[in-house]
């Protein structure tokens, strides 16, 4: 049974409070969109201008050929003795001064014809450098907005969404923006340029056209607003079934171990169908738009011919009230009908763009609320770095000895549950502090405190005896060297993954820190050494080089502060005993702290914390917690035996 | 004054802060320059697009289903288009038959012809024939404001009819948008379920060769093109098609020495836009491969943003980002341009076209040549020859601005077909065994003669295999597992021990030696009964959007809801699942959801539980789990595993200890074998690997 349009736009439609919230982002946002507008101010002056020079000559044309037609061919131009014209019969010959109206209208014609082809052409370069510079500077904005973000931050926006944003949404605005200084200036300026010359024709023919026109494109107006929201629906279902792509795609062999073939595809027909439906009643309504163009086209020109036959006759019949309507000019003849009845196309055509643009609004609109959402995302960690002093100086850590009080954390996304805390603890300059516990015990949490990559709940983190909110973020980045535990390399050479410990730093110091890593002996055995190249993710290497990698890119900051989270897993012991070694001899006063699963990395440590659920169930020497920790002595049982 | 000394706006760095955003400019050339110095000019690897127009003809098959609502939308658009079409010719025979007269009536000074007769052997005659009829529903010969008011009253019927007309093109143009979408959405839904259906039939070789960002890529952007194309393109074209044709034929009744004037212009314009679209279309493809570069970039940034947060790099890489935004942006501006500059030089020639006629049209007929070509001889139909000129540009324009289009979905066509064509995993209907499950809950198997249950005895012998030729993964395995045992498989990465379980699901197929379950060659074997006498759990487990229970469910979809708690429980799932916001019924959203590794590994566990067929494999299963907790499940692992074969691979040693057989491979080899305790005492490989001598990777 297939579900019915009204149940699949109930299961596709967004909630109201997405509405208020999109609502509120749009005040904050405009202004970053405009600010953004400001430096292509040269090209936006030049294409307005453009497209006045370009819109009046292309308007003159239907004039031109009026006037062709009526100077020329009923041969105005030409007028005998008795004021009579004469026009141009079939096979009447050729009357010099008509035809001279003839070449004169046609030539202008043409000229007017080639100065806009200039200026139409000069308008789409301009055009496309302004929405091209706009979107890259909107594009800049957001990548470094996204940069900005916290920890915390992060873990709402999926990369792929982010990259979407900057490709697709980016593009859909700059397709807007691009219609908009090239159709919108144009036509709005057509429309009105259309309307002054179809009024000082005959106002009364402007009279019948100017609602006509306005009604047509109100339909169509309200039409485009009303399909929004049925974009917005096509939009979910097409991530729907996007999902249902990348969920086949991902879990591939589970469907095929399970056999769940069928399964699958009556799934993502489901959605398919969803797809369908809502994209036939988007896209059929909005193509309805068109067919009101042609059929208010159709009407007005049937209008105007009909009215321009009362015009000709009762102008003929020099009576005055229609000749008040035209203007004042008692003559209506072929060539006028001929004008409003080209005036009268250009308008509708000129509403058609414009309401096209409304159509890419839309489009664009969707796009810039998933960019607001970005934009306006409140970024949960600021920097306010205390005043530098005599004592205290806010771009330094004076020493490695970290202090927690009372410190307490939780997620965002789970207020209520503790991921850590409340834990006081004190280590010292210069010491080596494990911390051991199972997966999801807050260990990563508690470490993350310390160089302010998640702010503590409650409770206070201090280092030198001043809270990390004091200090700025270079101090706590430059003195503070993090491994994390997903830890990545990045495109380019093994140089200058190091380098991005220390801007500048020579081979030597590299080798040295590559050395303390435990890493020399391998980047040696590479053919290239220092220049082997890395690629994305650090994939060309093997875990266990990659952790190596990763520490000394830390180590070369020699930093006060040391954290390595769980960064040697994929390293056997004999290397992860030799790292440790090498910190204990050539980072005397390095504060060190390790997370690690196996107990055999942390057993020498000056310290070590067992934690268990976000809380401290052991604190001491290797020695004594086997004694005096249940936890920590099960954990060394099961390393030790097995299962 | 201030405004004398403004040097304008910022156009480089950074902008002012706005809402806690600070606005960044663009990078500019220089900084552009001294940046790629520094990160080196990335690659430039612009491949040309090749389209085939077989793309497109495999396109329309998709259409052909819908076969009588096409032909209902051909016949509805020529219908609509010729009542266009007339209403624009219309024009012509009510001035020349109808208004012209009628002024001439009024002030009674025949300018043409002397008097009425006289006019209507000049003007009417030679025209077609409903001229003529026009003409004499007047009486001309009342002369004066009388006929001319009877003209009138023609015209008014006439327009009236003509207004007709127009709703009717109206209602036939909006059955031609309910149509022509409804056929454009259809063809979409068939391909989209058709290319599903392919996904899901080829190998899981494709998918290991093959990014996962590629296969999304062909679904998403590459049938976004398509889609662009049937939603709006097709009926675009064909209506524009049609109209082209109809004003053609119009034009060339009309008069054919104009018309071929016309037509030699419009060529050169025809000429200018094909140029054009072929530069246009390889600016895009630069276009393309540079949005391509920055989005590889901001995919890397952002996902490694924690490490560059760590490094305080966050400027470092927005200037990177920045420079090849600047190359795109520059390459942006030059595809923007070529793809619109067609739009002014078609509408544009048409104008120099239009004045061009106009001037020879009023020699011909002031000559009086003009008939021996058609029927333009007089001013009125002289107009509505322009006017046809005039419609001439729309389909013109759309068509060209159709081509980019075009072509970019044709792009997409033949990449999806790409996908379509690759080889499916063989069907295997005519395999010779199956398996089935009985109402006493165990598996057997059958070749329609005889039935044996399943056991699970697996052996392999002298396998070879490879997943490229000349390089084999695995050399001349040769292994067995009596129902019933656990065998485990270690080695570093690349030994090939996830190979053997590829094989033993026939996810692969072997190069030689062979593979027997309970006896019967795995060839033998309906791939599906095969795969249904065997679960999986893996490293990387992978969640379907739904609820907990729906999951659980995937392993076995007769399972009851009573049925999957008791698996949670074997798992040590429960727990965790009961802690969750709606408990059983929350519903897990594919890839964001808030699961950890660990507890996506337990559920895994718990849906194999659920099926319970009689063998067993475990990829890595538990090396997410932290060790006390696989301590935990390891009772109910126990459970699961009771009584079945279990293959077992493992990271963490002390998960496999106590293993019946311990396989130790190395570079696709089995190195060593035994039991714990044996291997330990040969002091091989497995000894150093126990004691931590040697790294396993």
């Amino acid at each position: 049974m297939r579900e019915s349009l009204k149940e699949i736009e109930q299961k596709l439609q967004y909630t109201s409070k997405d509405e208020s919230i999109d609502k509120a982002n749009r005040k904050k946002t405009i202004g970053i969109y405009l600010e953004c507008l400001k430096p292509s101010w040269k090209y936006i002056i030049l294409q307005f201008f453009l497209i006045l020079l370009d819109a009046t000559f292309e308007l003159m044309i239907p004039y031109l050929s009026g006037l062709l037609i009526r100077n020329g061919l009923e041969g105005y131009a030409a007028l005998d003795a008795l004021g009579n014209p004469s026009p141009i019969i079939y096979g009447g010959g050729i009357n010099q001064e008509a035809m001279n109206a003839v070449w004169l209208y046609g030539g202008l014609m043409i000229i007017c014809a080639l100065i806009a082809i200039v200026c139409q052409a000069f308008g789409m370069k301009v055009s496309a450098i302004i929405s091209s510079d706009y979107v890259e500077r909107l594009r800049n904005t957001i990548f470094w907005k996204a940069e900005e973000f916290s920890f915390s931050n992060i873990s709402h926006f999926p990369v792929s969404k982010l990259t979407t944003m900057l490709s697709n949404d980016c593009n859909n605005i700059r397709f807007f923006v691009l219609m908009l200084v090239r159709m919108g200036f144009k036509q709005s300026l057509v429309v009105i340029l259309c309307f002054a010359f179809i009024f000082s024709l005959n106002w009364a023919i402007g009279l019948i056209t100017l609602p006509l026109t306005i009604l047509a494109f109100s339909i169509v107006i309200v039409i485009i607003r009303k399909t929004r929201r049925e974009f917005v629906m096509t939009q979910t279902a097409i991530d729907n079934v996007n999902r249902n792509v990348e969920e086949d795609t991902e879990g591939i062999r589970e469907v095929k171990a399970f056999c769940r073939e069928t399964h699958m595809q009556k799934k993502f027909e489901n959605t398919n169908y969803e797809l369908n439906e809502v994209t036939y009643h988007a896209v059929s309504k909005m193509g309805l738009t068109a067919a009101i163009t042609t059929l208010t086209i159709n009407v007005t020109i049937g209008l105007i011919q009909y009215f321009g036959g009362f015009s000709m006759l009762n102008t003929a019949a020099n009576n005055e009230i229609w000749q008040i309507m035209n203007n004042g000019v008692a003559l209506f003849d072929a060539g006028e009908l001929s004008m409003l009845t080209s005036y009268a196309a250009v308008l509708t055509t000129a509403f058609s763009f414009l309401s096209s643009l409304v159509q890419f609004y839309g489009r664009a609109e969707a796009s810039k609320e998933r960019i607001d959402r970005v934009l306006c995302e409140k970024i949960d960690i600021s920097y306010a770095p205390k005043e530098k002093s005599e004592n205290f100086d806010p771009d330094h850590l004076k020493s490695g000895h970290i202090q927690f009080k009372n410190v307490s954390f939780s997620y965002l996304n789970d207020m209520n549950k503790l991921a850590v805390g409340p834990i006081s603890l004190d280590i010292k300059e210069g010491e080596t502090i494990g911390i051991v516990g199972g997966t999801g015990s807050g260990k990563s949490s508690l470490v993350n405190l310390i160089p302010r990559l998640y702010d503590a709940t409650d409770g206070e983190v201090l280092i030198a005896s001043h809270n990390v909110k004091d200090y700025s973020v270079r101090a706590l980045r430059d003195d503070i060297g993090v491994v994390l535990q997903q830890n990545l390399l990045f495109t380019g050479t093994i140089r200058s993954n190091i380098q991005w410990g220390k801007k500048n730093a020579t081979d030597e110091e590299i080798w040295e820190a590559l050395d303390i890593a435990a890493a020399k002996s391998f980047v040696e055995d590479f053919k290239d050494g220092l220049d082997t190249p890395v690629v994305q993710g650090g994939k060309s290497v093997s875990g266990g080089q990659k952790q190596r990698l990763c520490i000394a890119r830390a180590v070369i900051k020699k930093p006060k502060i040391l954290i390595l989270d769980d960064s040697t897993s994929a390293c056997d012991m004999e290397t992860s005993r030799r790292i440790n070694a090498n910190f204990a001899s050539k980072l005397k006063n390095t504060t060190i702290i390790i997370i690690a699963q196996r107990i055999d990395s942390v057993k020498d440590c000056d310290q070590i914390l067992v934690l268990d659920n976000g809380s401290m169930v052991g604190l001491g020497k290797h020695d004594n917690l086997i004694q005096s920790c249940s936890l920590y002595r099960e954990l060394d049982a099961i390393q030790r035996k097995g299962v | 004054m201030k405004f004398y000394k403004y040097q304008g706006f910022k156009v480089s760095g950074s902008g002012p802060i706005l809402n806690d955003v600070q606005i960044q400019f663009s990078c500019g050339k220089e900084n552009y320059q001294e940046i790629t110095q520094t990160y080196g000019k990335r690659k430039k690897g612009y491949g040309k697009p090749k389209h085939s127009w077989k793309a497109l003809a495999r396109v329309f098959h998709y259409v052909s289903p819908d076969k009588f609502k096409v032909l209902a939308v051909f016949f509805v658009t020529i219908v609509m288009i010729f009542i266009n079409l007339v209403g624009a010719f219309i024009s012509a025979p009510l001035v020349d038959a109808l208004l012209q007269p009628a002024v001439y009536s009024v002030t009674g000074n025949w300018l043409i012809g002397g008097n009425y007769l006289g006019y209507q052997q000049q003007v009417i005659q030679d025209q077609m024939f409903f001229y003529q009829y026009l003409f004499n529903t007047v009486n001309w010969a009342q002369g004066g404001i009388e006929a001319a008011n009877e003209a009138l009253n023609t015209l008014g019927i006439v327009i009236s009819i003509m207004m007709v007309f127009y709703i009717l093109a109206f209602l036939f143009s909006c059955l031609q948008v309910f149509l022509m979408t409804r056929i454009g959405t259809s063809s979409l839904f068939r391909l989209r379920n058709d290319m599903f259906a392919k996904l899901q039939s080829l190998p899981l070789r494709y998918f290991d060769n093959t990014s996962h960002g590629d296969i999304m890529s062909r679904f998403t952007n590459d049938v976004d093109a398509m889609a662009q194309f049937f939603n709006t393109g097709l009926m675009e074209v064909f209506t524009s098609t049609i109209m082209l044709i109809g004003i053609l034929v119009f034009i060339f009744i009309l008069n054919w020495l104009l018309a071929i004037v016309a037509l030699v212009m419009e060529s050169i314009s025809v000429m200018i836009v094909i140029i054009n679209v072929k530069r246009s279309v390889s600016a895009f493809s630069e276009t393309q491969v540079s949005m391509g570069e920055f989005n590889g970039v901001a995919e890397e940034v952002l996902s490694g943003l924690k490490v560059v947060k760590c490094f305080s790099k966050e400027q470092d890489m927005s200037d990177l980002f920045k420079s090849i935004d600047y190359r795109h942006t520059m390459h942006n501006r030059r595809s923007v341009f070529l793809s619109s500059v067609n739009v002014p030089i078609v509408n544009n020639i048409n104008n120099l076209t239009t004045g061009l006629v106009t001037i020879i049209g009023a020699i011909l007929v002031a000559t009086g040549f003009s008939s021996q070509y058609g029927f333009v001889v007089s001013i009125g139909s002289l107009i509505s020859f322009i006017t046809f000129l005039r419609m001439l540009s729309r389909p013109f324009n759309s068509i060209s601005n159709m081509m980019t289009m075009i072509q970019s979905s044709l792009a997409g066509a033949e990449r999806i077909f790409q996908m379509m064509d690759i080889e499916p995993e063989l069907s295997l209907n005519k395999a010779k065994w199956r398996s089935y499950k009985a109402e006493d809950n165990n598996f057997y198997w059958t070749d329609g003669v005889t039935t044996k249950p399943v056991l699970g005895q697996v052996d392999m012998q002298h396998v070879y295999f490879s997943y490229e030729k000349g390089q084999e993964i695995l050399k001349d395995i040769t292994l067995y597992a009596h129902p019933g045992q656990k065998i485990a498989l270690v080695g570093s990465t690349g030994a090939g021990k996830t190979t053997i379980t590829n094989l033993l699901t026939r996810f692969y197929d072997i190069d030689s030696g062979q593979i027997l379950i309970d006896g019967i060659n795995i060839q033998d074997i309906d791939r599906v009964s095969m795969r249904r006498s065997m679960t999986l759990v893996l490293q990387d487990t992978h969640l379907f959007t739904g609820t907990i229970y729906d999951n659980i469910r995937y392993g076995h979809l007769k399972a009851t809801d009573a049925d999957c708690e008791r698996a949670a429980k074997i798992a040590c799932a429960d727990e965790f699942i009961r802690k969750l916001p709606n408990g059983y019924n929350t519903v897990i959203d594919g890839a964001n959801t808030s699961l950890s590794q660990g507890q996506k590994q337990l559920l895994s566990i718990a849906r194999c539980a659920t099926f319970n067929p009689p063998i067993l494999i475990l990829d890595e299963a538990t090396s997410s789990v932290d060790t006390r907790t696989e301590r935990l499940i390891s009772h109910g692992m126990d459970n699961i595993m009771k009584g079945k074969t279990t293959f077992i691979i493992a990271h963490r040693l002390s998960t496999i200890r106590y293993c019946d057989c311990i396989m130790v491979m190395d570079h696709g080899k089995i190195i060593e074998r035994g039991t714990h305790d044996q291997l330990l005492e040969e002091k091989g490989r497995y000894y150093d690997l126990w004691m931590g001598k040697v790294e396993l990777d």
